[in-house]
């Protein structure tokens, strides 16, 4: 009787130790042994998540994980907060790896206590490029980067900018926009790309950067009137100059790459095979068809390409915001 | 209408079973706190990957709107609202399930919810393209005006006295604050770690309105062998139709202050409820009434938050620009299927778009069903549930909720910090929602008042950039009377209720010193920061937050001798356990897992403050704790794949 009563405490605890059980193990000697963890460092729904999620959609296929890539979100702090506890809390076993976004977190990292840089984060592979364009309502009188130059150097310190917030890709093009045309522009920190889009929209702003993506998908409701960019983007604004062709010298330096990373302490012969594995997914069919219906374009690079673009970007931004 | 060309294709037998599981699942996802609408849409994405255009929209339009009803659930009958648009419902909602009438405020739930979310569809249907303008003209001075009215409403929101509920929401304003600011880039009252990503909205919520809520469990089951939460009385359905429909005024001032908060852009559906609230209680000829179970609070309240679904659309699907964060997630499920926002989405994907609109209405339809059918079903199981159970069950979701939202441990302790607060100060009469409404709009005027600066130091100055337009004008006139009336209905019931009376509020005596040292430290923490202007907003909430505490005292003074000693508020005995259990469960959870420790906090909790504690009651609570948490294994890390604390 009394053995009656007592079994069905036995089988439970014996049944929650089953249940628990398979998720514990991972100590199996080949990788990845388990899904791998793709932290991104902004909300659902933003334009690295919504990225993030469609880049990494094949992983379980065996030709290249063979093991489902898992985005989870850690937003705060304009990215601060996700790559500060990647940095200093993630697994280095290759089963934790992180989203990266260029120049924002190398912005952060020289402008604020992060406990990250490129020192001590691995690239694996680069998915995307969304490039700062330069956009105007649909109504303004400006054409081309010409004329709002020209009205700029009229009106010095008038012409007010949105973007999406501070060190991030959008601040960085008005910057050298500002620095290059030998101008001064109020720029406005939106708090997001979408606030910020929304102020051109309602002309509550003269003028924005913003994703070219973004700016892309609003079609004839703005005016996109150069992108910040070394070429031209073929597969969605073919007609749009870049500000070279108008004669004003703004680089490639705040395009928003896209891309997953790891920490450093990540075995070798981990990365090498997540580099060469990741790389191969972002180039699968289905990835380029969702993201180009997306209107995300994308830019594949491989682990060494990254590698050198961050220390580039480095070198440039040191310079940029030191001035300030 | 075009709509009528592409309706025929929702009534598909998967776009049918699309539509029945989703507002199913989303009306209980709602009801658990942390999931949020935004939460349940984001999480369900990846699975529209593999479905056709339509059927994933009508997935994610289904559990938009069963969501934002199903949050009132847990609302009503424990009062914990399950997403912020909720907190409304709560302030009434609650008291009457506490007086045995829990079916009868879900029934009015769902039916204004059903009438509120159709009138909203068919604004977004009717009216798309100038509400679409009129989203746009709103601006930096814009919004700010409109955080501004979200302020005045602060005061009047369930707090015992209007300072208390004024020092409350200042309180809250400043919450927000903390973390690092988007404008100006600099990190504020950051003085641990686990703050510097600032106080999630979703996270002071469950803190707020769920912590307090586990400890008064724990106290009652101590003090109540019975067990039970509240008795519950039947109401026939059909007497909840006809009464909820005989107040027209309460539904009509709901669904029009969702239908304009919700083409806002950014203002969030959010504090539609509080909105709706406010105004049904200023128009009501006894505002005295309201937070003690009127049943005009749950239905104001209703039908604004589900009236914001559909126009918040509008300025998503017109220019890509949505009104809620919801909508913000929404506008990935959009683009995922090659679905821009703008005209094309009425002319090349016109059958796509119908379809999922029409599909909003049908999900209304689901959901007043489905809600009205599980009313009489969820209260009377909630009602059955003892409570030390209830509490122990409530713990769990909160942590593994407040977890989920951006996959940190520091907000989990976040939210039991600020939750053990507001318990305290729930014993002296301030309350839960001025706090969550200040944390809200906290950043929509800081930022916008921010960039209005900026854009007005280089054009016409702030005075004419804030003050002009039409648009400022009359939000300015509405803050001017919401105020103006605040202040007179104060005054003509301080002449009604006998001074004495009101002013012997237990506790009012620490409830005032407290607030003047809370203001004390809030000043001397602004001030000894480095005074750029990023601190001109926190300085202008330390300096309001020490006006409140002052009133509060001198009123306090008045009567300072004549106070009896209240003794004790705080139960601290019967709460000295479960605290340790839930403090040592948080401790383990990062070495042994969430779900291990949650099993073991669970059972901890259920043995500890069950009355019986012989073999029998052991093995039921080990069978429940086992089933409960593999209820949760099963549907987040199987179905929904969310990553858990401590990894597993």
């Amino acid at each position: 009787m009394i053995l009656k009563k007592i079994k069905p405490s036995i089988v439970s605890v014996a049944l929650s130790a089953f249940l628990l059980a398979p998720s514990a193990a991972v100590i199996a000697a080949d990788f990845p042994s388990a899904p791998v963890q793709v932290a991104v460092a902004y909300g659902p729904g933003g334009a690295t998540d919504f990225q993030a999620r469609i880049a990494t959609m094949m992983a379980g296929n065996e030709k290249y994980l063979n093991m489902p890539m898992v985005i989870f979100n850690k937003p705060g702090a304009g990215g601060q907060k996700g790559w500060n506890w990647y940095a200093s809390s993630a697994s280095t076993d290759g089963h934790q790896l992180a989203a990266y976004n260029v120049p924002h977190f190398i912005a952060q990292s020289l402008k604020f206590d992060t406990s990250y840089n490129i020192n001590n984060l691995e690239p694996i592979a680069n998915w995307g490029a969304d490039p700062a364009v330069l956009i105007v309502p649909a109504d303004s009188p400006f054409n081309s980067a010409a004329d709002v130059v020209a009205w700029s150097k009229a009106n010095p310190g008038k012409l007010t900018v949105s973007g999406a917030g501070l060190y991030v890709g959008h601040h960085i093009a008005s910057l050298q926009f500002d620095k290059v045309a030998n101008i001064s522009t109020k720029y406005i920190p939106a708090g997001g790309g979408v606030a910020a889009m929304k102020m051109v929209l309602g002309s509550q702003v003269m003028a924005g950067f913003n994703n070219l993506s973004d700016a892309y998908r609003q079609g004839d409701r703005i005016k996109i009137i150069a992108v910040a960019d070394n070429q031209r983007e073929e597969t969605f604004l073919p007609d749009v100059p870049t500000f070279k062709e108008q004669g004003i010298d703004v680089d490639d330096s705040s395009v928003n790459f896209r891309g997953i990373m790891a920490r450093k302490g990540t075995p070798p012969e981990v990365i090498d095979f997540l580099a060469e594995r990741v790389h191969l997914m972002f180039q699968d069919g289905k990835v380029a068809k969702k993201m180009k219906s997306g209107g995300s374009p994308m830019r594949i690079m491989t682990r060494a390409e990254v590698k050198s673009m961050w220390v580039e970007r480095q070198a440039y931004l040191d310079k940029l915001l030191a001035d300030l | 209408m075009e709509i009528f060309d592409h309706i025929g294709a929702i009534f598909s037998i998967s776009n049918l079973l699309v539509l029945v599981i989703a507002t199913t699942g989303g009306l209980i996802l709602g009801a658990l706190p942390g999931l949020s609408p935004t939460m349940a849409v984001a999480l369900l994405i990846p699975f529209t990957f593999q479905m056709d255009a339509a059927t994933g929209l009508v997935l994610l339009g289904a559990v938009y709107t069963a969501t934002v009803a199903g949050g009132a659930i847990s609302g009503i009958l424990v009062n914990i609202p399950g997403a912020p648009a909720n907190i409304a419902t709560v302030l009434d909602g609650h008291p009457m399930a506490k007086k045995g009438k829990a079916t009868q405020a879900l029934h009015f739930c769902f039916i204004s919810s059903f009438v509120g979310g159709i009138t909203g569809v068919l604004v977004l249907i009717f009216f798309t393209p100038p509400l679409a303008k009129l989203a746009l003209k709103f601006g930096p001075s814009e919004m700010f005006w409109m955080a501004i009215v979200g302020v005045t409403v602060i005061g009047t929101l369930g707090s015992k006295s209007v300072v208390k509920g004024l020092f409350s929401g200042v309180l809250g304003l400043w919450i927000s604050t903390i973390g690092i600011s988007p404008i100006f880039g600099e990190s504020r009252f950051v003085f641990t770690d686990h703050l510097t990503g600032g106080v999630h909205i979703v996270v002071a919520l469950i803190g707020l309105f769920a912590v307090p809520q586990i400890y008064q469990l724990l106290v009652t089951s101590r003090q109540t062998s019975s067990g039970g939460l509240f008795t519950t009385e039947d109401t026939p359905l059909w007497s909840s139709i006809k009464y909820n429909l005989s107040r027209v005024k309460a539904l009509a001032i709901g669904t029009i202050s969702g239908v304009v908060v919700g083409i806002i852009p950014g203002a969030g559906g959010q504090i539609a409820g509080l909105v709706a609230y406010d105004q049904v209680r200023k128009f009501s000829p006894d505002a005295s009434k309201f937070g003690h179970g009127e049943p005009d609070g749950v239905i104001a309240a209703e039908s604004a938050n589900n009236a914001m679904v559909g126009p918040s659309l509008v300025p998503l699907l017109t220019l890509g620009i949505p009104g809620s964060p919801t909508a913000a997630v929404l506008l990935g499920g959009l683009l995922i299927n090659g679905l821009f926002p703008g005209p094309d989405l009425f002319t090349v994907h016109a059958a796509v778009t119908w379809t999922f609109i029409g599909s909003l209405l049908l999900a209304q339809i689901f959901m007043l069903v489905i809600g009205l059918g599980l009313s009489r079903s969820s209260s009377n199981w909630v009602m059955r549930v003892p409570s030390q159970y209830m509490a122990a069950a409530v713990t769990i979701l909160a942590v593994f909720g407040t977890y989920s939202i951006q996959n940190s441990y520091s907000d989990v302790v976040l939210m039991l910090v600020l939750g053990s607060l507001m318990y305290v100060l729930n014993k002296y009469g301030f309350s839960a929602a001025p706090i969550v409404l200040g944390i809200i709009l906290g950043p929509i005027a800081e930022d916008n008042f921010s960039m209005g600066k900026m854009i007005a130091d280089v054009s016409d100055g702030p005075l004419v950039y804030f003050m002009m337009g039409s648009i400022n004008l009359v939000l300015i006139f509405v803050c001017l009377v919401s105020i103006g009336y605040s202040i007179w209905v104060e005054v003509k019931q301080r002449r009604k209720v006998a001074d004495d009376l009101k002013r012997s509020m237990p506790g009012s005596r620490v409830a005032a010193v407290g607030a003047v040292v809370v203001s004390l430290l809030v000043l001397i923490m602004v001030l000894s920061a480095n005074g750029s202007t990023a601190y001109d907003f926190p300085f202008l909430l330390a300096v309001l937050l020490m006006v409140f505490a002052v009133l509060l005292f001198i009123d306090v003074l008045r009567v300072w001798d004549r106070q009896k000693s209240n003794g004790v508020l705080v139960e601290w005995p019967d709460l000295g356990a479960g605290i340790a259990i839930i403090l040592g469960y948080l401790l383990v959870m990062p070495t042994i897992g969430f779900y291990l420790a949650s099993w073991l906090g669970f059972n901890c909790i259920v043995l500890f403050y069950s009355a019986k504690k012989d073999r029998q009651q052991f093995t039921k609570t080990l069978w429940v704790s086992l089933c409960f948490i593999a209820v949760i294994y099963l549907l987040f890390s199987v179905s929904l794949r969310v990553v858990t604390p401590g990894w597993w």
